[in-house]
């Protein structure tokens, strides 16, 4: 049987004001400050059965005031914390701790029905906003200004004529996003904790989970798609703002329609991948989702380089770093490659895995042949979901 | 290309980059082929307007300095500045605080144009621009600018475009004939 493309049926039931009992909620950011408060507030949601906790870090002493957590926590995987307070919660769902950055993780891996995003940098909100969308998948995005007691929730729909995050976004705010520079002695480091007191992030959650409970019941009406509710907790204040679909968004506002393969990242190598255009082989190109393929690193330090031949977000600790002096190894723009070719590859390179160059199970890569592009997913080879009534842990890092 | 904000973008890249080329006695720029319009680009600068570090240790003029210019799908809203520029030679070891071979280190903000990448560019091979502090790609090279004197630099004051005059010579009274 042919596979379909995988849209989001129940997106399209929701659009129509039909409620969507079973959903699958991803949270990003899962154990921050507005994420430790949400994601008990979203495991008690009526029509919930499976939840998706995405966080990469730990927790430290320092987050015991801002954060919804126990001394007993310090030390342990946010992601994993927070799903097993979740198991205690309502044993009944089927919860899933993924420990990485959310922009390494398989696109399959979180496809939900909402994606709740509690994160705490612009940069990271970017990537949000075009996960939601290359997915088809509503995102609610929660925000905390501590100093000057703001919460605020926004819902986001992805459709050509709705607004995006980045609609809303001029020059000023691209320009404020982190660049990497070659002479930058470490990567770029993440953004400042907020310190924001816990219940200004308990109000943000709060909000988050009553907009996800509306959407998920298919409120239309009564929801904030497309729009965004702002408390001001000192004036006691709260604002609702309207936005509108900038015609030049710099985001183009595509949904992938991706059709999974049968075949796994092990199974596969980029030359039988390109085959799989048919006769348009020779002209077809491969990409990886957006990441480029890293032929060579370099170190800005000393000057060494390197040959690899992997997907630059998929680079290992060893290959990335300098083996004279310790720096890490960059990947100039002429050493990689966003689409390849039949003929960008030697026969060697041609026949190495998909898994080789660091993909995985769930990953997306599409094949371009002129103007059209078509989505596949990588399969798993065994079933990627079983239903339990424990955690499944899950860690990339 | 499905992206049409991003397929404008590099149509007028390449218009306003070649414009800048041709009237240019210094750059010759070359897009790529590889996608349409280009989104990838081999700009030439010529002229003695640069420093190199010969074999002997020597610092020494030299008159070429070639970069590559790439501009990845998501250019518009996010800039990795290595993924943007490579140096592509011709010397092994050219001299200035801001270039490690393949590293140029600019000022690029996500969506700078071609002509803004050009110049930048251009003002660091000429060392119009250069790091003084300590945060450069080649210290050495940081040290050493420190040590000389201002008025050394930049190297060629030549401009990157050619400016245009407007001449009009008539001949003095009697001299026709010569």
């Amino acid at each position: 049987m042919k596979p379909k493309p995988t849209t989001n049926s129940r997106r399209g039931l929701r659009a129509r004001g039909v409620s969507c009992a079973g959903a699958h909620l991803v949270v990003l950011g899962a154990g921050g400050n507005i994420g430790s408060q949400s994601t008990p507030l979203l495991a008690r949601l009526p029509g919930i059965n499976r939840l998706t906790l995405v966080d990469c870090d730990r927790y430290e002493e320092k987050n015991l005031l801002s954060q919804a957590i126990n001394r007993s926590d310090i030390g342990h995987s946010k992601a994993r914390v927070q799903a097993r307070r979740v198991g205690r919660i309502n044993p009944r769902l089927e919860v899933v701790s993924i420990v990485d950055r959310f922009e390494n993780v398989p696109l399959s891996s979180l496809r939900g029905d909402v994606i709740l995003a509690c994160l705490d940098s612009r940069e990271s909100r970017r990537c949000a906003n075009e996960l939601a969308w290359r997915l088809g998948v509503p995102w609610i995005d929660a925000g905390v200004e501590p100093s000057l007691m703001l919460a605020r929730v926004n819902d986001y729909l992805p459709a050509e004529d709705q607004p995006c995050l980045e609609c809303a976004w001029g020059e000023r705010d691209y320009a404020e996003l982190p660049a990497r520079h070659p002479c930058d002695a470490e990567t770029v480091s993440p953004t400042a904790p907020t310190n924001a007191p816990a219940c200004l992030g308990a109000l943000a959650a709060a909000l988050q989970a009553i907009e996800c409970q509306k959407l998920l019941s298919g409120e239309r009406a009564a929801s904030l798609i497309g729009r965004q509710v702002l408390i001001d907790a000192a004036a006691h204040q709260h604002f609702v703002t309207s936005f509108r679909r900038n015609p030049k968004c710099r985001f183009d506002h595509r949904a992938w329609h991706i059709t999974p393969l049968r075949r796994t990242p092990q199974e596969l190598a980029p030359g039988a991948t390109l085959a799989l255009t048919g006769r348009s082989e020779a002209r077809a190109a491969l990409a990886f989702g957006g990441v480029p393929l890293v032929k060579r690193l370099d170190c800005p330090g000393c000057g060494r380089s390197r040959r690899v031949f992997r997907l630059q977000s998929r680079l290992r600790k060893e290959e990335l770093s300098c083996d004279h002096c310790g720096r890490e190894m960059l990947a100039a723009g002429f050493h990689t490659k966003s689409r390849i070719t039949r003929a960008d590859l030697d026969p060697g390179e041609a026949n190495r895995t998909l898994a080789s160059l660091g993909l995985r199970a769930g990953d997306v890569i599409s094949l371009r042949d002129g103007a059209h592009e078509k989505f596949f997913e990588l399969g798993a080879g065994s079933p990627l979901r079983r239903r339990t009534a424990k955690p499944i842990h899950r860690r990339y890092l | 290309m499905s992206d049409k904000i991003y397929e404008a973008f590099l149509r007028q890249q390449l218009e306003a980059g070649m414009a800048l080329a041709n009237n240019s006695d210094v750059l010759a720029l070359t897009p790529l082929p590889g996608s349409e319009p280009p989104s990838r680009y081999i700009a030439h600068f010529s002229g003695r307007n640069g420093l190199v570090r010969d074999p002997r240790g020597g610092i020494v003029e030299f008159d070429k300095f070639v970069v590559g210019i790439c501009f990845p799908e998501d250019y518009l809203r996010r800039v990795n500045i290595p993924q943007v520029l490579t140096y592509l030679g011709p010397h092994p070891d050219p001299w200035h605080p801001n270039i490690r071979p393949p590293f140029v280190c600019a000022h690029i903000e996500p969506g700078s144009s071609l002509v803004d990448i050009l110049y930048a560019c251009f003002e660091i091979w000429t060392w119009n621009l250069f790091a003084t502090g300590d945060e450069g790609l080649n210290h050495a090279a940081s040290q050493w600018s420190r040590k000389q004197e201002r008025s050394r630099f930049p190297v060629d004051r030549r401009p990157l475009k050619r400016r245009s005059m407007q001449l009009e010579v008539t001949a003095p009274p009697g001299k026709e004939a010569e």
